[in-house]
């Protein structure tokens, strides 16, 4: 039997950069195929080939033993139908009719019709309206039907978009990251829903996910191709992937090799007695409207040390650091700044004291030089000429690369420099806490190596750095502190050995069982179950 | 409730032809006002289908009522079709045109495909003014006597409540739409074309659909106010009455959404006419009510009568 969709060598670069060179998938009849990789393998890319939206260089596609159609839409009617990365909900329509529009490739009525409101279209709308309630219904969406869904959780969204996708009663069904943004219990039921899906004889069904929940993957999954740089390392059963030295070398960096060399191991911890710390943060709680993201934090950053905060996607390490700056607004506990609180300032007057933060999206002006984008971080400081041009010239010094394109527009940059660029417009501040999130995101192995000394060149220079990371290898080592973030609260701090443990990240990132089940929990965190919470949450936002 | 949403085109019809009579009962003097308020109506519903249900900004407004006035004129006096058979015509003529803009603009959006609508409008004025005897110049043309079957001779009266009853058509025809598959569509496209192909939407079709929609309906508004006017005037369908209809576009909301679409030209077109003893103060009566709607109401009327109405009735209240 041959495979519904078969992609054999495929190849899309972006301006000289290869994001596909020889990815190969093959999907057979019913089979949950996954798809994992470390970020920017492509993975994404994968996807958006695969649904018409990016254009390939080179090798084939075929579905249903056709070649794909040109275009999105076409290739939606040919029955494959998918979820995007970030929510792709339409904001003014009812969860009822978001998923009603996923009907849209089968339902025919025509704009007089539906301007009359003939027989047809009455019969058409009713059938809709019946099949998007009850799928609705099947992806467990908690709330009322009729809600607006602007204001919904993440989550709920996240089902709402898979519905919507059922809806169009696709042959194949494609889901990038479904899991991010889901509590452990909503994980667990999309994975039940999958199952029960693929077994559902009235209409056959085909999934490929990709997936940065490995453990989610391989209980689920009936084969797995494993993507880096682009490329299939190899595709096969779970067991064999979980085997391959290869997919583990993706994941984790090489052994050794990636391991920064001429870096010094980190210091004595520079929290003294008696002098308050840069930092300290009691019993925070930050979220969104009145959804918390993260719960009870307690963390102390004494001068010039480098405190990681590891934990997967959505565990809520962007919240814990954009709450430090103001954005959202500390909900509960104190923000110390060298003994004064701070969380009730506001956004500027919290970063004029001297804290910098570098998001995870690099805040970049990418329509302005490289200069520009300097000169532009100092407003505010009322710096002299002189002085902004030896703060400049002294930071070049760090980044001669920059130096040589300052009057390059900065959306031209590499990600490489990208995240130089980021990184000289906070210290240009002269800031005394330094705050990274995600700095590694996007960055080839080598860059992050030579991310690796300048933040350690940082904290040299007695500034304080928080990192937080999902792939903590290279900051690891250089770091006093680490502490592991899983559904906003702290479940682990103190050396770095013991909090990143290899072992544990291993376990982390491929699981070690093949079970139905999804692995035991990490720790008592997950116990109370944060879905619950967030419900009821947004049940009093709404009134209901 | 459920009658409308079993038999909207009863409904629509019953309501077309008693609001029609009523109007008709109104003294002339002022009935003329309100067949121009049932005109502007149908614009601003029209463009409110097309800027606030499927995102696409257009400033031909004055353009396709242009087309709609001078092309029914044409047909009556150069083509000598009866009146019953020119305006079907026209609106079909000008939802073609419509469509064909829509198509040639597809790949604009935003304040692009704006301008390029002006520029649309720009030239089909230039057409007019030098177009010679078949567009009387900068003179315009004047309507002939309006004539129907077995009826005297069409007084401005008659045409104002048929303006009337067109309107309730047409309001029942965009409100039934925009809650049909393909209003789903437009603001589905609108809010993320990328999401909404996949739904197996056809973007470029749908967004030439809703220019064509939009189009038929201020060509057959562009009918009804030459007759009202008894002629055209290419000084009328400016660019400044086209930012007007955006304005009442923009009060009333642009979540695709009629009921804005019906007030705002209540608002902002019927209360300064009425208060004609205004005089020169009309214009400052009129900029005073754009700003307090648009500061108390900042995402404009239907919005703003739907935060109100779900608190009162609690957050299971329909969308309106």
């Amino acid at each position: 039997m041959s495979a519904l969709l078969e992609a054999s060598d495929l190849r899309v670069s972006f301006g000289g950069v290869h994001a596909l060179d020889g990815f190969s998938v093959a999907v057979d009849e019913g089979e949950i195929h996954g798809i994992i990789g470390p970020n920017g393998a492509g993975k994404t890319t994968a996807i958006n080939v695969l649904t018409g939206f990016v254009k390939l260089h080179g090798g084939r596609v075929r579905f249903g033993g056709h070649p794909l159609p040109g275009r999105p839409h076409l290739i939606a009617q040919a029955g494959i139908g998918r979820t995007f990365q970030s929510s792709a909900i339409f904001p003014d329509l009812t969860a009822l009719e978001n998923v009603m529009c996923g009907g849209h490739r089968w339902s025919r009525t025509g704009l007089f019709g539906c301007m009359v409101r003939s027989k047809v279209a009455r019969a058409e709308e009713a059938e809709l309206r019946r099949m998007a309630s009850v799928w609705l219904e099947r992806v467990g969406f908690q709330f009322p039907h009729e809600a607006p869904v602007r204001a919904l959780p993440f989550g709920e969204h996240r089902k709402m978009e898979i519905a919507r996708a059922l809806m169009g009663k696709p042959r194949l069904l494609l889901l990038d990251e479904p899991t991010a943004g889901l509590t452990p219990t909503e994980v667990h039921l999309v994975g039940r829903l999958l199952k029960a899906l693929r077994s559902d004889s009235a209409h056959p069904l085909s999934i490929l996910l990709v997936e940065h929940n490995v453990p989610f993957i391989f209980s689920l999954c009936d084969r797995v191709t494993a993507v880096d740089k682009g490329a299939t390392i190899v595709s096969g059963s779970p067991a064999e992937i979980r085997r391959h030295g290869g997919v583990i070398q993706s994941y984790l960096g090489n052994e050794g090799a990636a391991e920064p060399q001429a870096v010094p191991r980190r210091g004595e911890t520079h929290l003294a007695e008696g002098t308050p710390p840069v930092l300290e943060m009691r019993q925070v709680e930050a979220g969104y409207g009145r959804v918390k993201v993260i719960r009870g934090i307690d963390l102390k950053v004494g001068a010039g040390e480098l405190i990681v905060i590891c934990g997967r996607n959505g565990a809520g390490k962007s919240t814990l650091l954009n709450a430090l700056v103001g954005q959202p607004r500390v909900l509960g506990g104190q923000v110390l700044w060298f003994g004064e609180r701070i969380d009730g300032l506001s956004v500027s007057q919290i970063v004029r004291k001297g804290l910098a933060l570098v998001p995870q999206e690099r805040g970049i002006i990418s329509e302005q030089s490289v200069e520009a984008n300097l000169k532009l971080s100092t407003i505010g400081l009322r710096l002299r000429r002189a002085e902004y041009r030896a703060r400049r010239d002294s930071l070049m010094e760090r980044f001669p690369k920059l130096w040589e394109r300052r009057t390059q527009i900065a959306g031209t940059l590499s990600g490489g420099e990208r995240q130089m660029l980021a990184l000289a417009k906070a210290l240009i501040r002269r800031p005394k806490l330094l705050v990274l999130d995600e700095p590694s995101i996007g960055l080839a192995p080598t860059i992050v190596e030579a991310l690796a000394g300048m933040v350690a060149d940082i904290c040299r220079d007695g500034i304080s750095v928080i990192v937080a990371e999902q792939n903590v290898w290279w900051v690891a080592p250089l770091a006093q502190r680490a502490y592991l973030l899983e559904s906003g609260k702290f479940i682990a701090e103190g050396a770095p050995e013991d909090v990143i443990h290899r072992e544990r990240i291993l376990e982390n990132f491929l699981g070690e069982t093949d079970t139905d089940e999804m692995p035991p929990e990490l720790g008592p965190a997950f116990a109370e179950s944060p879905g619950a919470e967030i419900l009821s949450a947004q049940r009093d936002v709404h009134g209901g | 409730m459920r009658l409308w949403s079993r038999h909207p085109v009863l409904c629509v019809i019953v309501a077309a032809l008693a609001l029609g009579s009523l109007a008709s009962l109104i003294p002339s003097y002022r009935l003329f006002i309100v067949g121009q308020l049932a005109v502007v109506i149908m614009v601003t519903v029209a463009l409110a289908v097309l800027m606030g249900g499927a995102g696409l900004l257009s400033l031909a407004s004055a353009a396709f009522m242009a087309v709609g006035g001078y092309s029914v004129i044409i047909a009556m006096t150069q083509l000598h079709l009866p009146l019953l058979a020119a305006v079907p015509l026209v609106v079909l003529g000008g939802a073609a045109l419509g469509g064909l803009l829509g198509f040639v603009t597809l790949r604009l959006a935003g304040f692009y495909l704006a301008i390029a609508t002006i520029g649309f409008l720009q030239v089909l004025l230039q057409g007019l003014k030098h177009g010679g005897a078949l567009t009387g110049g900068a003179y315009g043309l004047v309507m002939p006597p309006l004539e129907l079957p077995f009826l005297p001779e069409l007084s401005v009266e008659s045409v104002a409540a048929i303006a009337v009853s067109l309107m309730v058509v047409t309001v029942g025809g965009a409100v039934t739409t925009m809650r049909s598959r393909i209003g789903r569509a437009w603001i589905a496209l609108r809010d993320n074309e990328a999401a909404a192909q996949m739904q197996g939407i056809d973007v470029r079709y749908m967004k030439v659909l809703a220019f064509a929609f939009t189009s038929g309906i201020i060509s057959l508004a562009g009918v009804l106010h030459a007759f009202l006017l008894s002629g055209t005037n290419p000084s009328t369908y400016t660019m400044s009455l086209s930012i007007f209809h955006i304005t009442l576009v923009v009060v009333g909301g642009m979540s695709g959404s009629i009921l804005g679409a019906v007030l705002a030209p209540l608002i902002l077109f019927f209360l300064p006419e009425t208060f004609s003893a205004l005089g020169e103060w009309r214009d400052f009566f009129y900029g005073t009510i754009l700003l307090l709607t648009l500061v108390l109401m900042p995402s404009g009327i239907s919005a703003g009568i739907r935060s109100v109405a779900i608190r009162l009735a609690g957050p299971r209240a329909r969308r309106v």
